[in-house]
């Protein structure tokens, strides 16, 4: 396990390495001179002069390796450069939105479990039969269901018409219910399907068997011993779907106007505020690639088979 | 087994209709789709307007007809561009495996380490909104997933009997790629191709209804549904009829792509 964890790290610190780099050039991908940008958005008049101050206090006028290694030594301290608008650093506008945006993510994964679950038991159960259809249709419908016109629907219905949720905004756990509705319903419907299949699977295995011949309930069996057994590849499928969530927060945040990173960037974008979406990018990076070991580890520690494995230096 | 082809099969004719309906578009389409009226904007759904009118008095009817074409448009292309880059250098590094094999899986280890739409809206962002930025933001994001792929069955196949024996009559790499390696790996690339087209008019008309991809006038679906929002509450035809285009288009792809996969998976009889 241990010598794992240590290959995993040193992975790690390559595909860090990458990232810097990658992100470090997007930068690159904008059209026109950020020191124009900058003066631009400072309001002062573009001259030469001016121009080339710029290039100097923004270190634009060495060559690019030595940018990069200037950004990075930046970088290791925490110093994701300053944003173009407010002035302010991005570390902390990130930090200071970052929990709006897990809040939202974790509603939305609470979300996703209270539907995928049960829907997955009862299709396991009823397979084949009306339960099994309905839910069926539903991982169909739910997967090709845009989540910005499901939040839109939520609102016209939830809010608008029948005035039981806020509209929009950050406050109460009734501010919370639309967007996670929004957010985890999508993603639910896959995940039903997928513990269906896990399940089924699971149920045809002899330990099942051997449970019901001993005379257990029914449903003893199904929450006993079944269930914690099919979870497994439900939660490595979710440790890779977990991007997908942080990149939905997103459209969600837009249109709930949820104080979040997401909705923050969106707004970077059209400022043209280049040094947020590129902090943005490279902090959500990190915490993907963080979320991805943790779950890894996890399902290690979990899974007794794949621990031997692991300990044999796989 | 019987319900899941008929279910492709109707995903195959929802698909047929969808593209028909798109090419025909000009004629189909009742009004100029970017015609301005403004004595005549948000009427509802009636006999002036099918579908109703936007807060420009333009027929939603024929910018949905007319949008359909861009969406696929946009789609296909970003899916030719995917497959290319991802057919190129999955056969590349699968084939050649040593120093080429190590840079281009860095490369793939590196863009997976990223969420795919947190990327993609980062490179769409840094290129400044248009439809054009945002195809090429998601093809730089989608296409390690293929490559990833297609690696993996060409280093499978490559050692194959075949093979060898393709190489020693005297074949060269290039010939045993083309005529050996290259048509065994197609049918599962297409058929991931099929349920990966859903996702991606997902992510183009997203990015849209951010007001990253298609600009206005262009009737895109997102976009319409970005346009749309602000009168949605008076009225709801600007937000359900765009809505409803994407989530069949979608659909009718998933449910294509579900039924080729389980033709083509040896695996799907475990699936079920």
């Amino acid at each position: 396990m241990s010598y794992y964890i240590i290959k995993r790290l040193s992975y790690l610190f390559l595909v860090m390495l990458g990232v810097s780099i990658l992100t470090f050039g997007l930068s690159r991908l904008t059209p026109g001179d950020p020191a124009e940008l900058v003066l631009a958005t400072r309001g002062v008049e573009p001259t030469r002069e001016a121009i080339s101050a710029i290039r100097q206090e923004l270190g634009l006028d060495v060559p690019l390796p030595v940018q990069y290694v200037r950004w990075t030594k930046k970088l290791l301290q925490g110093d994701l450069g300053r944003s173009f608008r407010t002035g302010q650093p991005v570390s902390r506008e990130i930090a200071s939105r970052f929990p709006a945006t897990v809040q939202l993510t974790l509603a939305g994964l609470l979300v996703m479990l209270c539907i995928a679950i049960p829907t997955g038991i009862l299709a396991a159960i009823f397979k084949n039969t009306i339960p099994d259809h309905c839910s069926r249709v539903f991982a169909l419908v739910g997967a090709s269901i845009p989540s910005f016109w499901l939040g839109l629907l939520l609102i016209t219905w939830f809010a608008v018409r029948i005035p039981l949720f806020p509209v929009m905004g950050r406050g109460t756990v009734r501010h919370l219910v639309l967007p996670a509705l929004a957010l985890g319903v999508g993603m639910s419907a896959r995940y039903a399907r997928l513990l269906r299949a896990s399940l089924l699977e699971v149920l045809g295995q002899d330990y099942i068997r051997a449970a019901r011949a001993r005379g257990l309930r029914e449903q003893l069996v199904i929450l006993n011993n079944a269930l914690k057994n099919a979870l497994l590849p439900v939660v490595t499928a979710f440790g890779m779907s977990l991007g997908h969530l942080l990149g939905g927060t997103v459209i969600i945040e837009t249109i709930f106007a949820w104080p979040g990173v997401g909705r923050f960037v969106v707004e970077a974008i059209f400022n043209r505020d280049y040094p947020v979406l590129q902090g943005y990018v490279l902090f959500m990076a990190v915490v993907f690639v963080l979320l991805n070991l943790a779950v890894d580890l996890s399902y290690r520690f979990f899974d007794p088979r794949i621990r031997l494995e692991g300990g044999q230096g796989k | 087994m019987l319900l899941k082809d008929r279910l492709a099969l109707v995903g195959l004719i929802i698909i047929v209709v969808i593209v028909t309906a798109g090419m025909l578009a000009p004629r189909l389409a009742p009004h100029d789709p970017l015609h301005i009226d403004l004595s005549l904007r948000l009427e509802p759904p009636g006999k002036q307007f099918i579908l109703g009118s936007d807060h420009l008095g333009r027929c939603v009817l024929s910018r949905l007809l007319y949008g359909t074409g861009v969406s696929l448009k946009t789609s296909f292309l970003v899916l030719g561009m995917i497959m290319t880059a991802g057919i190129f250098f999955g056969t590349l590094s699968g084939y050649c495996g040593g120093l080429i094999d190590n840079i281009i899986i860095s490369v793939i280890d590196v863009l997976l380490a990223f969420p795919g739409l947190v990327l993609a809206l980062a490179i769409a962002g840094m290129l400044g909104p248009s439809l054009t930025n945002v195809m090429i933001a998601i093809a730089a994001v989608h296409w390690v997933g293929y490559a990833r792929i297609i690696r993996g069955m060409v280093i499978s196949i490559k050692e194959k009997e075949y093979v060898l024996a393709a190489r020693a009559c005297g074949s060269n790499s290039l010939q045993i790629v083309i005529r050996h390696i290259l048509p065994n790996i197609l049918s599962p690339i297409i058929v991931l191709a099929t349920l990966d087209m859903g996702s991606i008019i997902l992510t183009i008309s997203g990015l849209s209804f951010l007001g990253l991809g298609a600009q206005p006038p262009n009737p895109e679906w997102g976009a319409m549904l970005n346009d749309g929002r602000t009168y949605m509450q008076v009225a709801p035809w600007l937000m359900y009829f765009p809505g409803l285009a994407i989530l069949v288009t979608v659909m009718a792809f998933n449910l294509m792509g579900d039924g080729l996969r389980d033709l083509f998976d040896p695996r799907s009889l475990r699936r079920l």
